[in-house]
């Protein structure tokens, strides 16, 4: 059976060879310009090849699928000797021969590329590919099995896509950072494993019995059951996830601290976007923290809170990170109803996720070189003009940490100048793409002597040591909300 | 073996309409079994029911012994298939199609090839594509014929095929495989009156009948009776006259159970004036535009 599986691998590859070209000819664009590329930023051209490059992989995948069409009664090959495993191992073998397979060496050579040993990565570098069959083969390959030609599968993409689509942005913006470091957590909450395991169940149906009607409607049913999960995962649903999955060792809990006098408030405290909405009430809350062990920070990520009015009347919503930064809790709530408790006692419920960590050994790199950093990576730097995106300063300095396990929480970078002066990012930059490394851009304004003193300043890098997640929960009871208007 | 291929109640049913009904026939091993019928009657359906393409929705077709449900890989190397309107893999050339067909079947004979590629001429080099249909139909057959198939399925092969064409490729099956049972559908008559050993008849999915060629040409006859003077119809004229038809003082029908003497009797009872009785032999497209104008005739009535 297995030389009939590579006799009819053989007949597909020869029939697409020039997609598998086109294919493999964009995978080298995309690897080269990832290779050579110094900036957290893919930019505009490695965007659209990247966006061509998966196209093109799910075109691939459709057609190898579409050469033996499993849909219809009138395809030639149905009433040939056949064996399903042997069709199905034939367009799986072509999947991994022509999408997989490169993607995975040119993962490697791009690890290489950039001063990471291709052979201690392995482990994500598969990874990667898992993800990649969970989130575009495995589910092509079904579409494809369920329908008749390559103009129903475009635009039952395209349908699909504006179903889910909102969810899948969610999802890319929650892991944007990397495409490995939510990895445990999206098998966890079924982001890719329940495109995987629907795909795969739809792929057997179809292959071994061609049961067009019932695949189809399994794979409505996919569709429907993958848009209720998406529904149902919120941040702070991924936030206690990450906590059950690695819960950090302490005992954090929070209280109403003392409100300071007005003239005692931080003044680096960030302007709120909502603060200049009218329709929502802004508030800010002082609180105590404690529990936390010795030489460990915590980072708070997304919080919800429950307001429940004297009447019973409940609000609920979730906040962004910031909304719980340092000893201040950040509320937003609407303006009508704000106007309604706001002089009467309330009750507020809070649920916070911590990220605690540690900082570890801090290094100091020259500028513009290129070294590895312990438990970062790869950093560099390069002095550059960039008075566009930077504003007022003369030039600007560019400062890029790399790393395939990518960042769960970035390193804290910083330009020490010769006379002792520290000077903090002003930009601190993710962006997602197809890369095996995960980048993190940070960018430094110069004035005129800073710029002119570049070369004899130098980078500190400290990087910061996830230590696990706590879920923390605050009931704080008989608050007068109009004594913490922001 | 008995028979390499049968049904026994095989019904199929597309949503609401009947493709066919309670079809029960076996088909004699190394019989030359024709499937007629008007378009729409339910043979295409059969033999892909016959084929596992399509899942019957009761009743059953035993294939190679084999339940049609069940029929896998085993049984359709040794069954050739060639449909009218089979989709081709249009991208290859002649040469590569047989090529890639060879690898899936264990009896393959390369000699066997050769010489259905120079009988059909087929020009191995040039895309199925780019080929008139029977040449297109020549490169399946090549295909279907090299193995040496127990079992050959034809659905409607030669429909639209010149008479040369169609007498070659019928003249290359039987020699070809002279031991193979050979099942085939058509709509044209006289395309299979030449070589079937068995027909079966099939209106609306139902099997009106089935039986040898033989027997069926004897079985029909076309009468024509010449009354001694003008009369009318009698309302009821035995079952087995069908199409009866009057002009004047000529009555003619056809007899589908045609026997002599009792044909002589039925119409000494149903016209007692008789002058004369000539009766005909009828050729086989003549019996089936006589039970197709039956059958219409009939579900007018109903």
């Amino acid at each position: 059976m297995m030389h009939l599986m590579l006799h009819i691998f053989k007949k597909d590859a020869r029939r697409l060879r020039w997609a598998i070209a086109l294919a493999l000819l964009l995978q080298v664009a995309v690897a080269y310009v990832d290779a050579t590329r110094n900036s957290a930023y893919p930019g505009m051209q490695e965007g659209w090849v990247t966006i061509l490059l998966l196209v093109t992989w799910a075109s691939l995948i459709a057609l190898a699928v579409h050469e033996d069409s499993l849909v219809g009664d009138r395809q030639f090959w149905i009433s040939r000797p056949y064996r399903w495993p042997m069709l199905l191992g034939a367009k799986l073998l072509f999947a991994t021969a022509f999408v997989h397979a490169p993607s995975f060496l040119a993962d490697a050579v791009i690890l290489g590329a950039r001063g990471f040993h291709p052979w201690e990565w392995i482990p994500h570098l598969l990874a990667k590919q898992l993800m990649l069959a969970a989130a575009l083969t495995l589910p092509v390959m079904a579409m494809a099995a369920v329908l008749q030609n390559f103009a129903q599968l475009a635009l039952t993409v395209v349908l699909i896509g504006a179903v889910i689509g909102n969810r899948v942005a969610f999802v890319a913006d929650v892991f944007m950072s990397s495409w490995l470091a939510g990895l445990r957590v999206i098998l966890l909450d079924g982001f890719l494993v329940a495109p995987f395991v629907l795909s795969v169940a739809i792929i057997l149906l179809q292959f071994a019995r061609r049961q067009t009607w019932r695949s189809r409607i399994l794979g409505i049913v996919s569709v429907v059951v993958v848009v209720l999960l998406f529904s149902f995962v919120s941040p702070i649903f991924i936030s206690r996830a990450q906590a059950a999955l690695d819960p950090g060792d302490s005992r954090i809990s929070i209280e109403l601290g003392a409100m300071p006098a007005p003239g005692d408030l931080p003044d680096t405290f960030e302007p709120h976007p909502y603060r200049e909405d009218n329709r929502w009430a802004e508030l800010k809350l002082p609180l105590h923290i404690a529990g936390i062990p010795a030489g460990v920070r915590t980072y708070f990520m997304t919080t919800e809170f429950e307001l429940t009015a004297p009447d019973g009347r409940r609000y609920k919503d979730q906040i962004e990170p910031h909304g719980l930064g340092g000893h201040w809790l950040l509320l937003r709530v609407r303006r009508a109803l704000f106007d309604k408790i706001k002089n009467t006692n309330v009750e507020l419920k809070v649920t916070a996720v911590a990220l605690l960590f540690r900082r570890g050994e801090t290094t100091t790199l020259p500028l513009e070189s290129n070294r590895p950093v312990p438990l970062v990576g790869r950093c560099y730097s390069e002095v550059v003009e960039d008075k566009d995106r930077l504003g007022d300063g003369f030039g600007a300095l560019r400062a890029v940490c790399e790393s395939p396990a990518g960042f769960p929480l970035p390193p804290d970078i910083f330009l020490r100048q010769s006379g002792g002066t520290a000077i903090g990012p002003i930009l601190t930059e993710y962006a997602p793409s197809l890369s095996p490394i995960s980048r993190v851009q940070n960018s430094f304004s110069l004035r005129q002597e800073q710029f002119d003193s570049a070369a004899a300043s130098k980078l500190s890098i400290t990087p910061n040591i996830a230590r696990g997640w706590q879920v923390v929960k605050v009931d704080l009871r008989n608050l007068h909300l109009s004594d913490y208007v922001y | 073996m008995s028979s390499p291929l049968r049904t026994e109640h095989l019904c199929k049913i597309y949503r609401r309409q009947e493709g066919l009904r309670d079809l029960t026939l076996e088909v004699p091993e190394g019989s030359v079994y024709a499937l007629l019928g008007p378009n729409g009657a339910g043979k295409t359906t059969a033999m892909k029911t016959l084929l596992n393409i399509h899942k019957p929705t009761s009743g059953r077709a035993v294939v190679l012994g084999v339940d049609s449900r069940v029929l896998g890989a085993d049984q359709l190397a040794q069954i050739g298939y060639v449909s009218e309107n089979q989709q081709m893999p249009g991208w290859m050339t002649v040469g590569y199609f047989l090529s890639y067909c060879k690898e899936f079947y264990p009896t393959w004979r390369d000699s066997d090839l050769a010489d259905l590629v120079k009988l059909y001429e087929l020009p191995l080099d040039r895309k199925l594509n780019h080929l008139s249909r029977g040449m297109r139909v020549k490169a399946a057959l090549a295909s279907s014929l090299a193995y040496r198939p127990k079992l050959i399925i034809l659905d409607e092969p030669f429909s639209g095929l010149d008479v040369l064409v169609r007498e070659q490729l019928i003249e290359s099956i039987l020699e070809r495989t002279p031991e193979a049972t050979v099942f085939l559908s058509s709509h044209d008559l006289s395309e299979i009156e030449s070589f079937a050993s068995h027909v079966a008849y099939l209106n609306e999915g139902r099997l009106e009948f089935a039986e040898e060629m033989s027997s069926l040409s004897q079985r029909f006859r076309e009468i024509e009776v010449t009354l001694e003077q003008p009369a009318t119809m009698p309302s009821l004229l035995p079952d087995t006259w069908l199409n009866p038809e009057q002009s004047g003082v000529v009555v003619g029908f056809t007899d589908s159970h045609f026997e002599s003497e009792k044909n002589r009797a039925e119409i000494q009872r149903v016209f007692p004036a008789v002058r004369e009785v000539t009766t005909r032999v009828m050729p086989l497209r003549a019996i089936m535009v006589a039970l197709a104008k039956s059958a219409k005739t009939a579900q007018g009535a109903r």
